[in-house]
This record gives structure tokens, C-alpha cells and sequence, in this order.
């Protein structure tokens, strides 16, 4: 698949993803850092979702089929929903949920290779150590997971609509991802819903 | 006429009419009547000795023993020391251990016979179902016993064992209890047995049942060549379902070599295979399609509809909802470790709305295989309930036509369950324990349907919308600019209503008609557009008119 130019962003040139996007580079007073640090808090405690729309989030960023409404429940959560959306677009999922998935498919892959018996030319997958076969299947779906959530991420944003989204989408539009996952985000971008 | 003549006349014929008939009746009296030429000489009544448990039945039979050695019905008469005989000989133990007496007297005679009737204690020995042909021999067999509620009998009752299973003392009101056996092995398929009449309210009944290999399901993956290298290919993933299947004791397996797999160009693909489940996607199909088989088809990714439209983008997708659940797409870029059986599972019974996916759903969590969506927990359990959907549900592909693969094998409508009765077990009914039931247990019962009612001006009109379940005709007029507030209430099985927290509503079309998640519609501008509300996956549907628009 052909490498497709970014998305505009400014005239400046497209970044890689995961770089630290803020930076406090002052050493501001002490009040004031408390003060600094009570806003973050606060910040972070009103831009989380209720775990009820949490839930309609996760629905909607892992379904199979999605034709239970799950994109219709996020998008009447409407601009709540957006935060959340848009970190997953911009950092994939949550790195503890990376984690806990990348254990539930390695000790998939184990059963696996029990029931279903290699040559014996890879070291034995035991102790710790993944066959080659077995760390395939872990990265495989590992990869489609982060995929599937940042595009379904992108095209939520896109539907709830309105400048963050479209800045969140043009953010994303710069990052270095999956191919897939790039021309997804440009589809969603040019689909943007404008109020 | 000389005296002594007429003497002798009036003798002879007083004793023709008189002396003869009453030497007659006495010896039938003592003698038994003639049949022909031949007279009764006994009776016979059968059988002689029986033993039974208390409130067990017998017929009787009886006949009689004639000087010619024949042996004929008779009117008899019957009477018991214990228990209760009818006219008929049919005769009932009573309650009471002991040896008791049934008698036959001929009618109108004293010829008579008599049977021994001992009543034993009830066996206390467990009823048991022994296995051949296990597979593993020594790995845990589930037997699953299930009879009509209103018998009294076992009841989606569990047992787990090997050869020889102890399955209680399967007792009923009556002398027999119609428990149909099901049985589930990671080895074979599943074994069912209708209609069985070995329990009694005696211990000991042994009932034997023969396995069987797994069901071979057909499947053919077309695989668009368009897929990223190094990746777990699709024959992998078929690999990975049959584990989850066999694991669960689903009693299914596929061909896993590698002529399952078939490839098709990528263009050919994407223009062909097509991505829909619409006839017209069918007729692109041509080539790439195999009747009687699961088709499954491996695409890029997946998008509804003709065009090239990624606003649905699935991970994977089946096409029961369109009449052919042997069809089943899988992105290949999107899809889950679980997602093949997660499709398979749909096409083999466990469909939308009552027995496919199962959100929220008494007994059921995230690592069930028909949950509808995977975040971060394997979906590799299948329940009991399912498993038995997958084999005996008339709508699970394997006993569709043209399927032949359980021919002559019980198959019925599991469709919207009641708890713990029959047709089907319940659907969450595993081998673990109880499934709690009730509407405060964890999870909900499941919905059947949704009731539909509107509201306007606090005025409550359910009758004009009646009862629905996933999708109505039904249509309701709002004027521009006006509201209508819609409530649903969800159903269950046991027609007992409840709310449930992810009841929400959508709107097809926002620009003609809006509606918030609670049910408050409101008319934009004219058209139409369709409201639905999903409860417990249980979707329902109606159309809105705007501006009395005509549009739907």
C-alpha cells in the first residue's frame, strides 16, 4: 500500500507519534505549583467519562459486528465523549489494557500450540518464552487491536464533529501508523460533520 | 288311556322341564359352563408372582383352563389384600412394603386363582447414564437431564463424570419421569435423547448412550490475496475456532488442511466477494461461493453496502440477517483472535435476538464467545446452553436445509427460551453451577421483546403501538417542531417487565427527527426516519412521520 501524504496540519511537517506532547519546562513557585497541579486534577477528574459511558466508549472501540448502536450510544454522549475519543486516536489504546490483552493472548497462543502441535525445531514455548508461531499470533492481533480502536476512535470524533475534532483529526493525520489506520483517518477527516 | 300311562307322560315331561335345567345349572354350577363340549375347569391369572415398588403398576391378564385343554377369556371378578386392582386388571401397589394378594373369581362361580404380589423398598442405588465411545475416555463427560417442569422431573440438571455417571435419583410423581439426556464431551458430538423412558421412582435405572466423532462442519475461506505478510493467516484462525468449540464441548470440528483455503485475486475480490450480504453482492459472488458449506470469506476490511463506505467497518460480520448464515466475512486487518468463532457461532444457532449475542445477560461476562465485543478478555467460553443451541437449534446451520449433517437427529426452535423448562435448556446453563435466575440476579433475563408505548401531553397510549419485537410496521406521526416521548420495556421470557440500564434510543435520520437516548423525539423537518431502542441486544423499531410527510 502506498505511503499517502499526511494531513495538512499547518505547513509543518508530519511527526511520529508518542512524542511527549507537553512538556513543563518552568519550575514555577511552590503555591503555584500546587495550584498547577490542583487544575490538572481537576482537569483530569472532569474530562473522565462515568463508567456507564466508559462502557459505551469501550463498546464502541472493540465491537464485532456494531450493529447494536454502539456508535449511536457514544455519539449521544456527545462532546463528553470526546476526550477519551480522542486520546485513544492520538495514543492508542490504554497501556494497561495493552498489557492485560497482550497475557490473554499469549496464554491463548500456549492452549493453542497444545492442542495443535509444532515440529519440534523452535525452542519449547515454556518458561516465559513465546514460539515463534506464538509471538506471531500475539503480535497479529495485538496490532489489529490498536488499529481497530484508533479508527474507530477517528471516525467517532469525526461524527461528534467540531474544531477539536478536526484539530484532534488533523493531529492524527501526522502520526506514523498503520496504513490502514492512516487512510482512515483521512476518510474521517474528510467526513468531519460540521455543526 | 290306562291310568299308569298317563302317570308316566306327566313324569317324564315334569322332569324334561323341570328336573334337567336345575341338574343343569348345577352342573355348570360345579361344574363350569360348556364351550362346545368342553367345561371350565380353572382359571388362570397372570402374572403369577411380581414384585414392585410402592405406587407401581401392572397389568394383569386372566383366562380360563377348559376340560379340553383350551384356555379362553372369561368373566371374572378381581379383588386385592393390598393396593388396588380395577375391573380392567389393572392393578396399583400401594405405599406400603409387604406381600399382598390379587384375586380372580370366576363371575357367578368359585373358580378362582390367585397371584403374589411382593412390594420392595425403593432402591436407593443413584440413575445413571453410562457412556461408550467417550472421547477422551477418562476426560469429564456433561450429561445434561432435562424434563417438562410440570412433571416434577429433573429439570436442566447437570452431572459431570466419565463411563458411568451417577445423575441423583431421578424421581416422579408417576412411575416414569420423561427426562430427555443430553450429553457433552470435548471429543464428540453432542448426544441427545428424546422421549426416554428409562427413569422410574425406583433407583438404579440405568440408561446407556453411544457418542459419536464430532460433526464435520463443510467450511471453504476465500481469501483475498490483498492480506499483510507475516500475519496468522485465516487457516489459522479455523485452527484456533475448532480449539474453542472442542474445548467447550460444542461437539463441531473442521477441516483444517490446507485445501479449505482458497485465494482470490485481489481485485477479483474486492469487486467480487463483495462486502455486502445484499443480492446483489450474492450474484457478484459467481464463482467464489460453494453451496453446502460455511463460506467464509477474508477480506481487507468490511464495509455494508455497495459502495466503498468505512462507517461501519466490522470486525467481522455473518449474513444470517439476510437469509444465508453459511456466509461469513472476517477483516483480516481488523478482526480478533476470537472473531472467526465469534461468526461461526452465529451461523451455528446463536443468533440475534434471542440467542446470539449476549451482553449483559444473566450468567454471562466478557469471555464469553458470543459477547459482542472484545477489548482486552479472550472469549473462549461457550456455555452448556449454547453448545446445545449449536447442535439442536432449528435454526443453527447444521439442521437447515440443505444440510444433512444431523438428519433424523432431534432439532427444535429454542427461540426465546423460558428458564429451566424445556424445549432447550436455559441458555446460560453450564456445567459450573446454578445459573441464578430472577431480575435482581447479576446480568438480566433476557428480553424477548420491547413494549412500545407513547406519550404526549403525560397521556400514556401503549395500545396504539402494541407489542413489538425487533422490527414494526409501525408508524407514528409528529409534527414539525413537536415532541413525543417514547417508552420501551423490555419483556422477558417469563413476560416479566424491567428497565434496563443500556435502553437507548437512536435516530435513523437526525435531520428530520431527533430523539435523546431516554425516548424524547422531537420532529425537525418533514420526512421519516426510524427510531430504534435497543434493550439487552433486543432491538425494536418504529417509523416517525414528520410533518405528515407521507416519506415512510
Amino acid at each position: 500500500m502506498p505511503n499517502r501524504p499526511p494531513i495538512p496540519f499547518d505547513g509543518t511537517p508530519a511527526r511520529n507519534r508518542r512524542r511527549t506532547t507537553s512538556t513543563i519546562r518552568t519550575r514555577p513557585p511552590l503555591a503555584g505549583l500546587g495550584l498547577l497541579l490542583a487544575t490538572f486534577l481537576v482537569a483530569a477528574c472532569s474530562s473522565a467519562p462515568s463508567p456507564t459511558a466508559q462502557v459505551a466508549i469501550d463498546q464502541w472501540l472493540t465491537c464485532e459486528e456494531c450493529n447494536a448502536g454502539e456508535l449511536a450510544a457514544v455519539l449521544a454522549l456527545g462532546h463528553a465523549a470526546l476526550a477519551p475519543l480522542r486520546e485513544r486516536l492520538l495514543t492508542g489504546p490504554d497501556s494497561s489494557k495493552i498489557h492485560r490483552l497482550e497475557d490473554a493472548l499469549a496464554q491463548r497462543a500456549q492452549r493453542l500450540e497444545d492442542s495443535v502441535p509444532l515440529p519440534h525445531i523452535h525452542p519449547p514455548p515454556h518458561h516465559g518464552h513465546l514460539s515463534v508461531r506464538a509471538q506471531r499470533y500475539v503480535d497479529t492481533f495485538l496490532a489489529n487491536y490498536t488499529a481497530v480502536v484508533e479508527k474507530r476512535a477517528a471516525l467517532a470524533v469525526a461524527r461528534i464533529g467540531g474544531p477539536e475534532a478536526k484539530a484532534a483529526l488533523q493531529r492524527a493525520g501526522t502520526l506514523s501508523l498503520r496504513s490502514d489506520v492512516h487512510d482512515f483517518i483521512v476518510f474521517a477527516h474528510d467526513s468531519l460533520w460540521v455543526p | 288311556m290306562k291310568p299308569w300311562k298317563v302317570a308316566l307322560i306327566l313324569a317324564v315331561v315334569a322332569a324334561v322341564v323341570y328336573v334337567v335345567p336345575v341338574a343343569w345349572r348345577l352342573r355348570a354350577t360345579y361344574f363350569g359352563p360348556l364351550i362346545g363340549s368342553a367345561t371350565l375347569t380353572g382359571v388362570k391369572l397372570s402374572p403369577a408372582t411380581v414384585a414392585l415398588v410402592p405406587t407401581q403398576a401392572i397389568q394383569f391378564s386372566v383366562a380360563g383352563r377348559f376340560s379340553d385343554g383350551s384356555q379362553k377369556p372369561i368373566a371374572v371378578t378381581f379383588s386385592a389384600t393390598g393396593g388396588t386392582v380395577t375391573s380392567d386388571a389393572l392393578y396399583t401397589a400401594g405405599s406400603t412394603v409387604g406381600e399382598y394378594r390379587v384375586i380372580a373369581v370366576v363371575s357367578g362361580g368359585t373358580l378362582s386363582d390367585t397371584s403374589v404380589v411382593t412390594i420392595t423398598p425403593l432402591s436407593t442405588a443413584p440413575d445413571k447414564v453410562t457412556l461408550t465411545n467417550q472421547v477422551p475416555a477418562t476426560g469429564s463427560a456433561t450429561v445434561l437431564i432435562d424434563g417438562p417442569r410440570s412433571s416434577g422431573c429433573a429439570n436442566d440438571d447437570v452431572f459431570l463424570g466419565a463411563g458411568s455417571i451417577d445423575v441423583g435419583s431421578l424421581l416422579a410423581p408417576k412411575s416414569t419421569c420423561p427426562a430427555e439426556v443430553a450429553v457433552f464431551s470435548s471429543g464428540n458430538a453432542m448426544a441427545l435423547d428424546t422421549a426416554v423412558k428409562t427413569w422410574t421412582n425406583n433407583g438404579g435405572d440405568v440408561r446407556p448412550e453411544t457418542l459419536k466423532p464430532p460433526i464435520r462442519v463443510p467450511v471453504v475461506i476465500w481469501v483475498d490475496t490483498l492480506v499483510p505478510s507475516g500475519t496468522n493467516g485465516p487457516l489459522d484462525d479455523l485452527k484456533d475456532a475448532m480449539v474453542y468449540f472442542l474445548d467447550n464441548k460444542a461437539g463441531v470440528d473442521f477441516d483444517t488442511t490446507a485445501g479449505t483455503v482458497k485465494t482470490v485475486a485481489s481485485a477479483t475480490a474486492r469487486r467480487t466477494i463483495g462486502y455486502s450480504c445484499d443480492s446483489a453482492s450474492a450474484a457478484r459472488r459467481g464463482n467464489y461461493y460453494l453451496a453446502g458449506v460455511l463460506n467464509v470469506y477474508y477480506v481487507h476490511d468490511i464495509h455494508l453496502g455497495a459502495s466503498y463506505d468505512k462507517s461501519t467497518a466490522p470486525r467481522g460480520w455473518n449474513c444470517v440477517d439476510h437469509g444465508a448464515p453459511n456466509q461469513l466475512y472476517v477483516s483480516m486487518i481488523d478482526r480478533a483472535n476470537t472473531t472467526l468463532a465469534h461468526e461461526i457461532g452465529h451461523a451455528l444457532g446463536l443468533q440475534v435476538p434471542y440467542n446470539g449475542h449476549t451482553d449483559w445477560l444473566q450468567g454471562f461476562d466478557e469471555s464469553n464467545l458470543m459477547w459482542s465485543y472484545q477489548d482486552v478478555i479472550d472469549r473462549d467460553h461457550i456455555a452448556l446452553g449454547q453448545a446445545y443451541r449449536i447442535s439442536a437449534d432449528s435454526n443453527s446451520w447444521l439442521n437447515l436445509p440443505p444440510s444433512t449433517l444431523r438428519t433424523g437427529q432431534p432439532a427444535r426452535d429454542c427461540g426465546c427460551n423460558p428458564f429451566h423448562d424445556r424445549p432447550c435448556p436455559v441458555l446460560a446453563r453450564d456445567g459450573a453451577g446454578p445459573v441464578t435466575t430472577g431480575l435482581n440476579a447479576p446480568g438480566h433475563a433476557m428480553v424477548c421483546k420491547i413494549e412500545l408505548c407513547s406519550f404526549t401531553s403525560n397521556v400514556a397510549d401503549c395500545t396504539s403501538l402494541g407489542v413489538t419485537q425487533l422490527s414494526s410496521g409501525v408508524k407514528v406521526d409528529l409534527p414539525v417542531g413537536g415532541t413525543i416521548w417514547f417508552r420501551s420495556t423490555g419483556r422477558d421470557t417469563l413476560d416479566e417487565s424491567h428497565t434496563e440500564v443500556w435502553d437507548f434510543w437512536a435516530s435513523s435520520d437526525p435531520q428530520t427527527a431527533t430523539i435523546t437516548t431516554n425516548g424524547m423525539a422531537f420532529g425537525v423537518q418533514p420526512g421519516c426516519a426510524v427510531m430504534s431502542d435497543w434493550i439487552d441486544g433486543v432491538r425494536a423499531n418504529l417509523k416517525v412521520d414528520v410533518g405528515s410527510s407521507g416519506a415512510c
